[in-house]
């Protein structure tokens, strides 16, 4: 495969914290492509956001567990936007969680798609997210 | 292994055929490539797309956005029409032709010479597209109808781009981020110095252009035939190009072609029954 073919695809992890003071929240997203931080994943028209993994780790204690929402939005454009849950993962607070399954697909039907992480948890505390993501057209 | 046109990097192996096509005026330009005048240093890493901080880009949510820090691309935006990017030569490559536009090259100096560059740009969802000449944004829709380019529905292609750099043009480049990130980026060029000749030989271009001899094609993105353009390639070689013809107008192909031969600048000429020199 030459150069001028290798497949057209980003493929990353971003990084996400709860902020240890609410017990629910959606992550700011993080990660060393970004510049800043970014509440949602936005999906551009014509492409395909996949997730290939999630890992949830941190806290000290079962009383510190932390569980993530993948959630979905046709159009983030909207004011507020209405948002879905797409997936769920649970840490328990002592080991690391780690979703790693066949890739949860995203399409850019219209430009107007977004992904975003929310956090639940019985008590605030900080806990940390890592997600490895994929941008590649359809 | 055998020698084909191209190698693993996708560049035309030495003392192979390169074909460069203009779909504006629906002639081709048929090179030899002689030799590679980098081989083995093809892979040039340029760094990041030269954005200053504040920088003023179009955005696709309407109006402009300024890019967040220098060399970030700003989410949802794009390089209008008129600001095209060039880039400029690096520190340790001050000396070239154009310190302003690395693959910009006069046609006295260098008719002889090409360069074959792919881009490959981090993060590859990143839209480019490329002017020519700068400023120019090439690619159409119907006709003339509508012009296409990173800022509208299509006209780009993500992640990188493959074009011929002739001298005497200016290219510009644009770029496009329609996701919500701003991004840090890199560009990595992979790219052939080719010194080359335009064969004399009828018969053989008439091969060339027909597919029945081996040759790498690129198709450049010229839809609208710009008088600059028309004007570099008189400049370097002396001609337009050749057109296409059927396979069964062979003769009267031959015909045409030996007239354009004859107005080759002799520099670029590469004569039957003699060995390539490097010009």
């Amino acid at each position: 495969m030459t150069q001028v073919q290798s497949p057209k695809t980003e493929m990353f992890t971003v990084y996400g914290k709860t902020d240890g003071v609410n017990p629910t929240g959606t992550y700011d997203l993080y990660a060393p492509l970004i510049y800043g931080t970014d509440a949602y994943l936005h999906i551009p028209k014509g492409m395909k956001f996949k997730i290939h993994a999630i890992r949830v780790c941190g806290g000290t204690t079962a009383a510190n567990d932390t569980q993530v929402l993948t959630m979905y939005t046709h159009n983030v454009t909207t004011v507020p936007p209405v948002w879905a849950v797409a997936a769920s993962i649970y840490f328990d607070g002592l080991r690391v969680s780690e979703d790693k399954r066949k890739p949860i697909i995203f399409t850019g039907y219209t430009g107007v798609e977004a992904v975003s992480f929310d956090w639940l948890q019985t008590v605030a505390e900080v806990s940390h997210l890592e997600v490895d993501v994929e941008y590649t057209p359809v | 292994m055998a020698f084909g046109v191209i190698d693993q990097l996708g560049l035309v192996n030495d003392n192979r055929y390169m074909v460069v096509f203009i779909p504006a005026n629906a002639r081709a330009l048929p090179f030899r490539v002689i030799s590679r005048h980098n081989r083995g240093g093809e892979v040039l890493p340029y760094g990041s797309i030269p954005i200053t901080n504040g920088e003023s880009w179009a955005s696709y949510d309407g109006g402009t956005t300024t890019a967040p820090a220098a060399n970030v691309i700003p989410n949802r935006a794009y390089i209008p029409t008129s600001s095209p990017k060039k880039f400029a030569a690096l520190s340790d490559m001050s000396s070239v032709y154009d310190s302003t536009d690395m693959w910009y090259t006069s046609a006295e100096e260098f008719r002889t010479r090409l360069f074959h560059v792919y881009m490959d740009v981090i993060p590859k969802f990143i839209r480019c597209g490329i002017q020519i000449p700068s400023g120019q944004d090439q690619l159409r829709f119907q006709g003339n109808r509508v012009i296409l380019g990173v800022g509208k529905t299509s006209g780009w292609t993500r992640g990188g781009l493959e074009t011929v750099h002739f001298p005497e043009l200016h290219y510009g480049y644009a770029f496009g981020n329609d996701t919500n990130l701003d991004v840090y980026n890199s560009v990595v060029f992979t790219y052939g110095e080719y010194v080359i000749g335009i064969p004399t030989d009828a018969s053989l271009i008439f091969d060339l252009l027909s597919g029945d001899k081996p040759a790498h094609w690129v198709e450049m993105p010229i839809a609208s035939y710009d008088s600059s353009i028309r004007s570099a390639f008189e400049r370097n070689y002396g001609m337009e190009g050749f057109p296409l013809y059927a396979k069964e107008d062979r003769q009267d192909a031959m015909s045409e072609y030996t007239g354009i031969i004859g107005k080759l600048k002799p520099e670029v000429r590469v004569e039957r029954g003699k060995g390539a020199t490097v010009k």
